[in-house]
């Protein structure tokens, strides 16, 4: 029994040296009348950074489909608006999964099966400024050489360097004269595929 | 009794300050993806890239062979011989036997049409 109330005694001992060890480090405050500190001033150091916020606006991606008859004979050309949601500099960069429109069809001698077109970028900032390239659909297939081709990084893609959060008539363009080429354009169903990326940009 | 109405570290505060910071400095967003569909269509269709010349003399014909170009493997040929008018334009065909009793231009031509099979 007194082994029990020696060893009660050691730990309330213990914790009463923590405690007093922590106390040093504190302030402690009482209501008006309670006691003699009625507030502490705590000096508080406030450190934030906020990197640039970038992507599509709600609705604003360049989202689509073109189809297009006979566009070996006519052409074609459309818009597709792009409303960006960046709070500093951004790049926008663009892929194609066949380098063109391409027919399933197996080619021969004499007869192509890809079909070239382009791809324009514009994109306009909140403060007037824009930036804007024009490349063969065929750059823009992995490892194309297009300045904005791939998909958009810090080094990546075309280059904006304001802000842009409104509707400033940024668009992506896909369009073809009537075709050409040397080979004649065999017949049948032409598909490509662009994705669009954006990322901020420092 | 007294009641402790603040009770506040420095250390804890600039520490709990700090680490919310650190929330703000991460990447704000991912990349974003869209992608745009891009569809055509080419009709089979052939054309003539040169027309057949014939030039005939007294001393020799010279013909000049025609080529016509299908934008599919499978073309299908088609003669016929028409008459030609007056003003040179081509008008009926002349296998029928019953327009063998029509009056007979001298002039004839061999019309070749070439035209995809579907």
């Amino acid at each position: 029994m007194g082994f029990l109330r020696t060893l009660i005694l050691l730990a309330l001992a213990v914790i009463s040296v923590i405690a007093s060890q922590h106390a040093h480090a504190q302030v402690t405050a009482y209501a008006v009348g309670q006691g003699a500190v009625n507030s502490v001033e705590v000096g508080v150091e406030v450190r934030a950074s906020v990197l640039g916020r970038c992507g599509f606006a709600t609705g604003g991606a360049p989202t689509g489909t073109i189809d297009q008859a006979d566009f070996d004979q006519s052409g074609f050309t459309k818009d597709f608006a792009i409303q960006l949601n960046c709070t500093g500099a951004s790049r926008i960069a663009v892929s194609s999964a066949n380098g063109g429109m391409a027919n399933a069809a197996t080619g021969s001698t004499g007869y192509q099966t890809k079909a070239p077109y382009n791809v324009a970028l514009y994109v306009a900032a909140d403060n007037g400024t824009n930036a804007s390239a024009t490349c063969a659909a065929a750059t823009l297939a992995a490892g194309g050489n297009c300045t904005f081709a791939g998909t958009a990084g810090t080094a990546t893609g075309l280059r904006l360097a304001g802000a842009s959060t409104k509707a400033n008539g940024s668009y992506l363009r896909v369009s073809a004269p009537a075709y050409a080429g040397t080979d004649t354009l065999a017949a049948g169903r032409y598909t490509d595929t662009l994705s669009i990326t954006v990322s901020v940009s420092p | 009794m007294t009641t402790p109405t603040t009770l506040i570290s420095n250390r804890i505060a600039r520490a709990a300050l700090v680490l919310a910071g650190m929330g703000f400095a991460a990447p704000a967003m991912a990349d974003e993806l869209n992608q745009i569909a891009i569809y055509g269509e080419v009709a089979p269709r052939c054309w003539v890239a040169h027309p057949m010349k014939i030039v005939a003399t007294d001393a020799a014909v010279q013909v000049k062979p025609a080529r016509a170009i299908c934008n599919q493997a499978r073309p299908v040929l088609l003669t016929e011989v028409r008459m030609i008018d007056s003003d040179g334009t081509l008008v009926k065909p002349v296998l029928a036997a019953a327009d063998r009793a029509a009056p007979f231009s001298p002039r004839t031509a061999l019309e070749i049409v070439v035209t995809p099979q579907l």
